[in-house]
């Protein structure tokens, strides 16, 4: 039957056939596009709703086919098995800081299940956001631990789902990197929420923990002094700018997203510590109320003329809040255009 | 025959890359990766495969083999992967660990 049953008739069968059908679809499908359609189809078949916080933890078993084995739901006990556990409980966090201080229902605000899969494919040194769940890897041991070990990371990669749904920031260049931003404000932001943590007493690290003690760094990034986060024989020093002066025109990583990152990081730094108290409550919310005013293609300049607007809609043209994050700006050389 | 193996993006952005020349490997793994080559038949595969929207933090790989049939690349990420691509790139990132 190979080759005759149309693409789309086969996508078809993936999202309603019974399990056998769908086992030869997908297979007949991989097959023909030369893809491993299991991955992007899980995003087609398994999203399912609900009312209150759901999330659902799988194990990769070290194999890259997401999303695994199901070993703990929403109010199952721990599992011993601290990725797992992690992930559960960062989860958690990320989807209580987002309903209880935004109001917000999960990523796409309408109770989207919270999945994810730990120990994704063998000596993996990464996480990410595949359109539809997180996925987490173990580590090489050599230079990173397993990707749950810092609780910001799985705030950045839900992070992305929040920001999929809202500002829909194309991943490349400025847009791209103003995504990733977004994705380390929140992820900071649910770290100092779990620890009750003042924007003065928080490090603002971005993965702290994940190095192994054979590497010279203290996280992956800095927000408060980015480009200092690591030096190491092994894996280079840190690349990330501070300020506009510094800013990199990689072709690299979609065009920088994770390293000119570092500009707008530390202007929410800037701004969260001048305002005061704790970052999620004024900062965060300008940010939050930031997410729809942004669009797809939104550059640095675009992203401080919306986060002062949206400081002036919550607190006041003129406010001290809104003179902040004007003052925030400006130490990172961006000037807010009104 | 001659491997680039690059790796970017991924949450850390920390770019790895290893070149290797099958006539400077040990004998068993030169075979092993003129193996794999030929069976997933690296040269007609799409030098592009695209990623989904919304996904982020993905790792980024781009693989130049040189040989006597020519020289051909393929870009793709931990999204699009055929069970035969990603041994090549698991045995390559393996070997970037080794260095």
């Amino acid at each position: 039957m190979l080759g005759i049953v149309p693409p789309h008739l086969l996508r078809e069968i993936i999202n309603r056939g019974d399990a056998g059908l769908k086992k030869w679809a997908i297979n007949t499908i991989t097959l023909s596009e030369q893809v491993r359609m299991t991955r992007q189809t899980f995003v087609e078949t398994t999203i399912s709703i609900s009312e209150q916080k759901e999330r659902r933890i799988y194990d990769a078993k070290n194999k890259s086919t997401l999303p695994g084995v199901l070993v703990r739901v929403e109010g199952g006990a721990p599992v011993n098995d601290p990725a797992a556990d992690e992930a559960y409980d960062g989860a958690g966090w990320t989807y209580d800081l987002y309903k209880n201080i935004y109001g917000r229902n999960s990523v796409d605000d309408k109770g989207l299940k919270l999945d994810s899969s730990v120990h994704f494919s063998e000596k993996y040194d990464n996480a990410f956001w595949n359109g539809a769940q997180m996925v987490y890897g173990d580590g090489d041991g050599k230079i990173f631990n397993r990707f749950t070990k810092a609780i910001d990371v799985i705030g950045h990669e839900l992070t992305h789902g929040v920001t999929q749904y809202t500002a829909k920031l194309e991943y490349q260049d400025q847009s791209g990197a103003l995504n990733e931003h977004i994705s380390d404000v929140f992820g900071s932001i649910v770290k100092q929420y779990s620890l009750k943590q003042s924007a003065v007493q928080a490090d603002w690290l971005i993965g702290q923990g994940l190095f192994t003690p054979k590497i010279r760094g203290v996280a992956l990034r800095s927000m408060k002094s980015p480009g200092t986060a690591y030096d190491d024989p092994l894996i280079g020093k840190d690349p990330q700018p501070a300020t506009m002066n510094d800013y990199n025109d990689a072709a690299d990583d979609n065009g920088g997203v994770h390293i000119n990152s570092g500009i707008p990081n530390h202007a929410f730094y800037l701004i969260a510590t001048d305002i005061g108290g704790y970052s999620w409550e004024k900062s965060g919310m300008i940010w939050y109320k930031t997410l729809d005013l942004l669009e797809k293609n939104s550059d640095f300049e675009d992203m401080a003329a919306c986060t002062f607007e949206a400081a002036g809609n919550l607190f006041g043209n003129n406010s001290a809040e809104q003179e902040s994050v004007k003052k925030g700006w400006n130490g990172v050389g961006i000037t807010v255009k009104k | 025959m001659k491997i680039y193996f690059e790796r970017t993006g991924g949450f850390a952005g920390i770019r790895t890359s290893a070149s290797l020349d099958t006539d400077t490997l040990p004998p068993n793994e030169s075979e092993k990766l003129h193996d794999m080559c030929n069976n997933m038949n690296f040269f007609n595969m799409p030098s592009k495969y695209e990623s989904k929207s919304g996904a982020a933090d993905l790792f980024r790989y781009k693989i130049t083999i040189e040989s006597k049939d020519g020289k051909h690349t393929v870009e793709t990420t931990d999204m699009y992967m055929t069970p035969e691509l990603e041994n090549l790139v698991s045995f390559l990132s393996d070997k970037v660990l080794k260095k």
